[in-house]
Formats: C-alpha cells, sequence, structure tokens
C-alpha cells in the first residue's frame, strides 16, 4: 500500500494547537476527506499516520509534514484537493507527494529545524548580533536549566547556524554557508540591516533527546541584549524541517541551501 | 480583538485552543449583515460545554437563519479569568473575537446548580451589570434556560428571561422579538425598545418567564408563602415549550467538531426524548415527558451526514435510556452497517441494567471497551420499588455475568446513598450485590477477577419530582453512610468512589432555592468561588461564609422535609406535570409500590399528555420490559 507525505502550514489560529490536538484535527480532516486511510489492527483501530517533531503551542509552521499510508493509489491534485477542502482555518495543504518504496519516515527524514524569531524592537541589530557572537562565539557549554524537571540542556551545542535577517520587508542578502561544518560554524553577519522592528533572527536547531528545547535558545539569547522579554511562542515560526547530512535536504527529498525556503 | 493581543493573551494560557473559535463546522458569519446577533453562554470549561448537545442544536438552529448570529463562550478558565482582569480586557466570543457586550443577547444554559457562580462571573467579565435591575437599555439581554431553569428562582435577579422547556421552538420567538425591538427603534445602533417594554414582549411568549414581573411572599417562618404577576396580562405560571414531533425539529448534523480535548468527542444521535421509566428521584425523567422517538429513517440519515461532516470516529445513542428505543430491530442493523464502513463505532451513554442490553452493547461495532456501567441505584429490592426503578437482583447479575463473558473486564455500578426511607439493611444489600456480581462476574471470567468499582452519589432532591419534598439527610449522617459502606465494598475486593458530600449539600440546596439564594450566590462570586463542580476548585468554607453573610441557612434549603400543602419556590413553573401525581407518587414510594411506565400502554396519569394535546410518539408499539431499569 502507498505512502504519501502531505507538506502542510500551520499558521493563524490553528497555531495555537497542541501537538495532540493538531492530530486530532488531521485525522478528522481527513476522515471527512474520503481518502482510503489505512487502519491498525486491534481493538481500537486508528489510521496509520506518522508526524514530524511537535511544533511548541503558539509557534507557526510553514512546511510541516505528515506521513499517510492508504489503501490504494490516489492520484495527487484530487488527494490534496479533497483534503483541503476539510482543513480548519490556518491549516492549508502545501503539497502531496507519493513515497518511494522502503523511503525513510518523517522521523527519520528530519533531525534539524529552521526556525525564525521576529525579535522585539528595543534593541538595535547591534546588540542583537553582539548577544550572537557571545552564543555562538564560545566553546564552553552555554546551559539552560528546563524549570518543569530541571533537566540541563547545552544551548551552544543545540545551536547549527544562526543569523540575523530582515523580516517582513526585503529579504536580507544572505551569504551561503557550507554545510558539514561543526555546530556553530554556520554563522554569518548580514550587514546593513534596519535597526528595530522587522529583525529577525534565523535558527537552526538540531533535534535530539540532548539538545536543548527553542525556549531554551531564545531565554539564553534574551538576557545577552539586556533586551526586556521572555520567550514569545507567537513571535516564531518554524520556517523549515530538514536533514543535515553533508548538505541541507528537505523531507520532498530537495537539496536546500542554508536559510533557501 | 486584534489579532496582536489575541496572541499576547493566548500565549499565557495553558490551554489556548479552547477559545480559538476556529473549529470545524464553526460558523463565522458576517456581524454586519445579521440583523439579531446572540452569544451561547456554556458557564463551565470549553472541554464539558462542547460535548454538550443543547449548545450544538441551538448553534446549528439560530445560525441556519439567515438574519440571526450565534458565537459561543464558555466559562474562562481561572488563567483567562485572571489574564482578563490583569489586562482589564472584557470577556469574548470565541468565534469573533468580540467583547460579549456588542451582543443583542446573551443565552446561559443552566445545566448544573454548581455552575452558578460561574454565571455571575461571566457576565461580570463581560462588563455588563449583575443586577437585572440595574442593567441599562444599551446592555444585552441575558436569558437562560436549560433543565434547571425548572427551579429558575436562586437566579432570579441576575436573569432578565427564562426560557423554559424545550428551546428549538422558543428562541427563535425571542430572537424575533428582538429583532423588532431593533427594527422599530429605527436603524441606530444599540438602540431598541426600552428595557422595560422589551420584557413586556418577551413575556408574551409562551415559555418565557420574567422574574422581575413576579413577586415572592414569605411567611413569618421564611418559607415561600406564594407568588404575585405583577402585571394583569400575565398568566399565573410559565408553561415549559415542548417540541411535540421531534421528526420536525432541527437537529445539528454538522455539529461543532472541538479543538481542546472535550469530554466527550463523538457524534450524537438523539433517538428520543423523555422518559417514563418514573423513577423518583429524576428530574429528567418527569420535565422531559413524555417519550418522543426520531422515525429510524431519520436517524440513519442523521447518523450518515452526522459521519459525513465531523469525521467522529463514534456515535453516540443519545436519550435518557436509549435501549429503550421501540425500533431497535429497524434501527441498530442498518445503522451497524453505516457504521462498519466508515470505521465509526458505536456507544450507548449508559446501559440498562439486563443481560440484554449487554448483549446489544457487544454487538455493536466498537463496542467492546474497557469498561461498562450499570445503575442499580439501590441495594435491596424494597428500596428499588421504593425509588420505582424496576431493576431486580436477577437482572444486575445477569448483566454482570454477560458483560465479563463478553469480555469486558471492569464495571462500575452506580448507587445513590441516602434515599429516602433508605436503612442499614439497604446498605448492607449494596454491599451483598457487590459480593454476588463479584462471584458472577469472575465464574464468568473462568476463575479471572473482575475489576468491580462502585460509584456512589448522595441523593438530592429536585423540583419537579416525587421526591421534591423528601429533605437531603444531614451531613454527618450521610459521611457515617458512606463511610460504612466504603468498608463493606472494600471488603468484598471492589473499588468505592463517593461523589463529595458537601457539593451533593450545595447541589440541594441550590436545587431548592428560592429568590434570596441569589444573595448567596452574589456572596459567594464575590468571594472567588468559581467553578463549584470541580473539586480542586470547590471550597466550601466559602460557601458557609457567603450563606451566614446572606442570612440564610443552607439546611433550611437542602434538609427540610416539605408539606404538600406549602407552597414551593417553583410553584410559577409549570413543566406539565400534575402536582396531584406527585403526590400520588410520593405516597406509593413510601408504601413501596411501583407504578408502571405509560409506554406499555396503561396512561399513570402524570397529566403531560392532556396539558400539552400531545401523545407518546413510539415508532412501533412498545415491547419495554418495565421491570428492568
Amino acid at each position: 500500500m502507498p505512502g504519501y507525505r502531505i507538506e502542510y502550514s500551520k499558521t493563524g489560529r490553528a497555531r495555537w494547537l497542541s501537538h495532540l490536538e493538531l492530530i486530532r484535527t488531521f485525522i478528522r480532516a481527513l476522515r471527512r476527506s474520503g481518502l482510503p486511510l489505512v487502519f491498525s489492527q486491534g481493538f481500537n483501530p486508528h489510521p496509520r499516520l506518522s508526524y514530524c517533531p511537535s511544533l511548541g503551542v503558539g509557534v507557526a509552521g510553514l512546511r510541516e509534514y505528515l506521513d499517510a499510508d492508504l489503501a490504494a493509489a490516489t492520484p495527487l491534485p484530487e488527494g490534496m484537493a479533497s483534503l483541503g477542502r476539510q482543513l480548519p482555518p490556518g491549516l492549508e495543504i502545501g503539497c502531496l507527494m507519493e513515497l518511494p518504496p522502503a523511503a525513510p519516515g518523517i522521523g527519520k527524514a528530519v533531525n534539524c529545524a529552521w526556525y525564525r524569531l521576529a525579535l522585539p524592537p528595543e534593541q538595535t541589530a547591534d546588540a542583537w548580533q553582539q548577544a550572537i557572537d557571545c552564543l555562538v562565539g564560545g566553546s564552553d557549554p552555554l546551559y539552560y536549566k528546563r524549570p518543569k524537571d530541571g533537566k540541563l540542556f547545552d544551548v551552544r551545542s543545540a545551536l547549527s547556524a544562526c543569523r540575523l535577517t530582515e523580516v517582513g520587508g526585503k529579504r536580507s542578502e544572505a551569504g551561503t554557508v557550507e554545510c558539514g561544518a561543526s555546530p556553530g560554524a554556520w554563522r554569518e553577519r548580514t550587514p546593513a540591516l534596519k535597526e528595530g522592528e522587522g529583525l529577525g533572527l534565523d535558527l537552526l536547531v538540531d533535534f535530539g533527546d540532548a539538545a536543548a528545547p527553542l525556549r531554551g535558545i531564545v531565554e539564553t539569547l534574551l538576557p545577552l541584549t539586556e533586551a526586556a522579554g521572555c520567550y514569545e511562542p507567537a513571535r516564531v515560526t518554524r520556517m523549515a524541517l530538514l536533514r543535515h547530512n553533508g548538505g541541507l535536504i528537505n523531507p520532498l527529498g530537495e537539496r536546500k541551501q542554508l536559510w533557501e525556503a | 480583538m486584534e489579532q496582536h493581543d489575541l496572541d499576547e493573551l493566548l500565549s499565557h494560557l495553558e490551554k489556548p485552543a479552547r477559545y480559538l473559535g476556529s473549529e470545524w463546522n464553526a460558523v463565522h458569519k458576517d456581524w454586519d449583515r445579521t440583523a439579531v446577533r446572540m452569544a451561547f453562554a456554556f458557564p463551565d470549561l470549553y472541554e464539558v460545554g462542547m460535548s454538550h448537545l443543547g449548545l450544538q442544536i441551538l448553534y446549528g438552529l439560530v445560525n441556519a437563519h439567515p438574519d440571526y448570529l450565534m458565537e459561543r463562550v464558555f466559562a474562562p478558565a481561572p488563567d483567562l479569568e485572571a489574564e482578563l482582569r490583569r489586562g482589564g480586557l472584557p470577556l469574548f466570543s470565541l468565534e469573533s473575537h468580540r467583547p460579549l457586550r456588542d451582543f443583542d443577547l446573551l443565552g446561559f444554559t443552566l445545566q448544573y446548580e454548581l455552575t452558578f457562580t460561574n454565571i455571575l462571573n461571566m457576565i461580570d467579565l463581560a462588563g455588563i451589570p449583575l443586577m437585572s435591575c440595574e442593567r441599562s437599555d444599551a446592555d444585552p439581554l441575558v436569558i437562560a434556560g436549560g433543565p434547571v431553569a425548572a427551579n429558575p428562582e436562586p437566579l432570579a435577579p441576575f436573569i432578565d428571561a427564562f426560557v423554559i422547556g424545550e428551546g428549538e421552538d422558543a428562541l427563535p420567538e425571542v430572537l424575533s422579538v428582538i429583532r423588532q425591538a431593533k427594527e422599530s427603534a429605527g436603524a441606530s445602533l444599540r438602540a431598541r425598545w426600552s428595557r422595560q417594554r422589551l420584557l413586556e414582549k418577551l413575556a408574551g411568549i409562551p415559555g418565557v418567564y420574567i422574574p422581575s414581573f413576579y413577586s415572592v411572599e414569605y411567611n413569618k417562618e421564611g418559607r415561600v408563602q406564594g407568588f404575585t404577576a405583577l402585571r394583569p396580562e400575565l398568566q399565573s405560571c410559565v408553561r415549559r415549550r415542548l417540541a411535540p414531533d421531534l421528526n420536525d425539529v432541527f437537529f445539528p448534523t454538522a455539529p461543532v467538531v472541538p479543538l481542546a480535548e472535550a469530554v466527550h468527542e463523538r457524534g450524537m444521535l438523539e433517538v428520543f426524548r423523555g422518559c417514563t421509566r418514573g423513577c423518583r428521584f429524576c428530574q429528567a425523567g418527569m420535565i422531559y415527558r413524555p417519550v418522543r422517538e426520531r422515525d429510524p429513517q431519520t436517524l440513519l440519515r442523521q447518523a450518515r451526514e452526522i459521519i459525513d461532516k465531523t469525521g467522529y470516529e463514534e456515535i453516540s445513542l443519545v436519550s435518557l435510556s436509549s435501549l429503550d428505543y421501540s425500533d431497535l430491530d429497524g434501527l441498530l442493523p442498518a445503522l451497524g452497517d453505516q457504521c462498519t464502513l466508515s470505521r465509526t463505532g458505536i456507544s450507548l451513554p449508559s446501559l440498562r441494567v439486563d443481560s440484554f442490553s449487554v448483549d446489544i452493547a457487544q454487538k455493536l461495532p466498537g463496542g467492546r471497551r474497557t469498561s461498562l456501567t450499570l445503575a442499580p441505584e439501590a441495594g435491596t429490592q424494597r428500596l428499588r420499588d421504593v425509588i420505582n426503578k424496576g431493576v431486580t437482583e436477577a437482572d444486575l447479575l445477569e448483566a454482570v455475568a454477560a458483560a465479563a463473558a463478553a469480555g469486558w473486564s471492569a464495571i462500575k455500578l452506580y448507587f445513590m446513598v441516602g434515599l429516602p426511607t433508605e436503612t442499614q439493611a439497604d446498605l448492607e444489600g449494596i454491599g451483598d450485590l457487590v459480593r454476588k456480581a463479584q462471584r458472577a462476574g469472575r465464574s464468568a471470567r473462568g476463575g479471572k477477577k473482575l475489576r468491580l468499582s462502585i460509584s456512589a452519589s448522595s441523593f438530592v432532591p429536585k423540583a419537579h419530582t416525587p421526591f421534591q419534598w423528601e429533605g437531603q439527610l444531614p451531613r454527618q449522617q450521610l459521611t457515617e453512610r458512606h463511610a460504612f459502606l466504603r468498608e463493606l465494598v472494600k471488603s468484598s475486593g471492589a473499588d468505592y468512589h463517593w461523589h463529595d458530600i458537601k457539593t451533593s449539600f450545595l447541589e440541594a440546596s441550590l436545587a431548592r432555592g428560592d429568590r434570596r439564594l441569589a444573595g448567596v450566590l452574589f456572596e459567594a462570586w464575590r468571594r472567588g468561588c468559581r467553578f463549584d463542580g470541580w473539586t480542586e476548585h470547590f471550597n466550601f468554607d466559602l460557601w458557609q461564609d457567603s450563606f451566614r453573610a446572606a442570612g440564610l441557612d443552607p439546611e433550611f434549603y437542602a434538609g427540610r422535609r416539605l408539606s404538600y400543602d406549602e407552597a414551593l419556590p417553583w410553584d410559577m413553573i409549570d413543566v406539565g406535570i400534575d402536582r396531584e401525581f406527585l403526590v400520588r407518587e410520593h405516597r406509593r414510594a413510601l408504601a413501596g409500590a411501583a407504578t408502571a411506565d405509560c409506554r406499555l400502554g396503561s396512561c399513570e396519569g402524570c397529566g403531560v399528555c392532556p396539558s400539552f394535546g400531545v401523545e407518546p410518539r413510539l415508532v412501533k408499539a412498545s415491547t419495554l420490559d418495565v421491570s428492568k431499569g
């Protein structure tokens, strides 16, 4: 039975759905769509679906993924349309792709994520750049302690790349950095940014049990600028999910440059 | 509310999905093109309210009308309330995130007495004056309905108008009057008739009760002596509304599908309304009479639509006792086929205590679950006859054995403690039943132990029931009885859970309350009482302070045995049941005499059918075995 990968965005009101809420929403949308879902065996059969690493509540995602097994080959445009019609506001299908046989599931197809953080306007670009330099410049572990259980995470080792950018307005002239360098080396400068509103921070963050959560990275970074404020999920967008392994590749199998949409 | 402010607010909340309003099947109407805008207010959390059929019915009904708009609002969880108060923000609707004050009317549903403080809180958070008499012409109208409106008196000063009985008919009439009020006032924004004129017009709608149009008199002992209609044109009492044929009324086949996980997430198929088994403690069994079944064809069509339009994994057959539906043979096989095809389970909210019900439940698609609930209610045949719960020990043991044999590994039995005439022997009877059930379960499971859990609540006398004159036992005695029963049950190897006694006590004092209790509600709300039905929020000390501050004794309301000849606080509400019938039923209860279900053919004279000029509407001549309940 063929496997499919759905690329979707989660924005607007839907960004506030938790992972479980999102899963239930998708299951029901898929059931309504009439796509031939494959169900597991057992007392409580459920559709065979797998999801990409969860997005924090409040964080938007522009390219998120869901794998679904279907009982019969489904024409892609029709499948996309019938599911698209059933999604509540804030969830939109980007594309539907048939997975090659034996393709790795979505869980294995990604190992890092590109986040974009809209920065609070109080600080200048220079102040942010200094904070970034400080964050990625050192080599000692920089710990974040997770409040709920006190677990320590090394923020530096989780961050593969990071840059200041403009959001909303014109795109920054981002240079390309070779992939495969050691973590922390993907930092780059983006000169001549305007100060204040419209400043964004791009972060390439590794997944994994030991990897620092996004909140930890942001909360470690903010004090470095002396900016008032805290982690606000509504200011964060997950731009892409990627796998880096000598280069960057997205879950649709496309090679990507760093910071390439 | 601006998107930015909303995001800022949501980012501080534990479960923002409660307040998004972007659910599948949520209706977002053009505000400027609708003549009347109503907010449906559910005075409990989203998770509870979204499981409620009444909300889905009225939401679908009103929004199906081109000129009316209905949005939803739920009681804000404590984290949202704190944010609203901190930021001086008004409570808002889910769909358009507008302040409730922008609506023409705000309608509360009354499902449970312990949500009353949430109602006060929501009115206050909306920025609307708490008391009806303090509201100006520019304030939204505040109305309320639902089963607890069968005794609306404790809320009387806070609510402008109550809608008594089934809302499908009455609510559109209310909205139509509001529309007239706005139109005749010209095109200006909120201008409408004066509040007083509006209330006068509303009072002309059958089923609408305007509490400020009635005064209540009390005697020297502090009992209600009677009430007076303050206007000559008013009927002396308000009769509830009733839909004679459910095949004709609106039913929501595209209900809003919750985003935050609700208590029950399933498509609700209402197979019938009303129940005439006649359990004497049961308010729903009195105030929704007579039994009105939907045709199997209607139900099958509705089920199909619900499945297609919601994607729910499960359909639930909703009613007061769904397996009493007279044409199960005509309904279940076809419904089962339909559901199997779409991988949809069918569930029953409660099971009748007999092996027939268990067999049926087991055969439903997705029917065998981990746990099954049966409600024998009382421990001896004598007491079951008193409450008119026609279930025998043999029925229960057969049902348990059938369930255990069919693979259920856990069974929950539901009992009530403190029922009228209850003695120690009745409690021992429960222990005895539990032991026998345990044995029956074990032998049906080939020697493996059955997980039995006993859930016991305390009897709460309710208005318009044969037990409305009975008092609730004092708390001390209830505590002793639960403790005694707990030991008995535990020694029989079953779990024992009891419903909090203070909560039941408060419920009883509000359920039979009069208008003066509004003072207590106000004091309790002012002291911070919210979500009183939730153990983690309930603060009994604050309630005791509030009763004291209002100069009232909760025991007077909860515990007092009323006499047949005294006036009752809810006498202005006529649910269509003859008082003589309730007296007769009460007397028969004390004599241990059972009363038959009228579905079997013999009318027991409750008075509902002549009151409304209707008849029970059964799809097939009933083959109901009423000895089982």
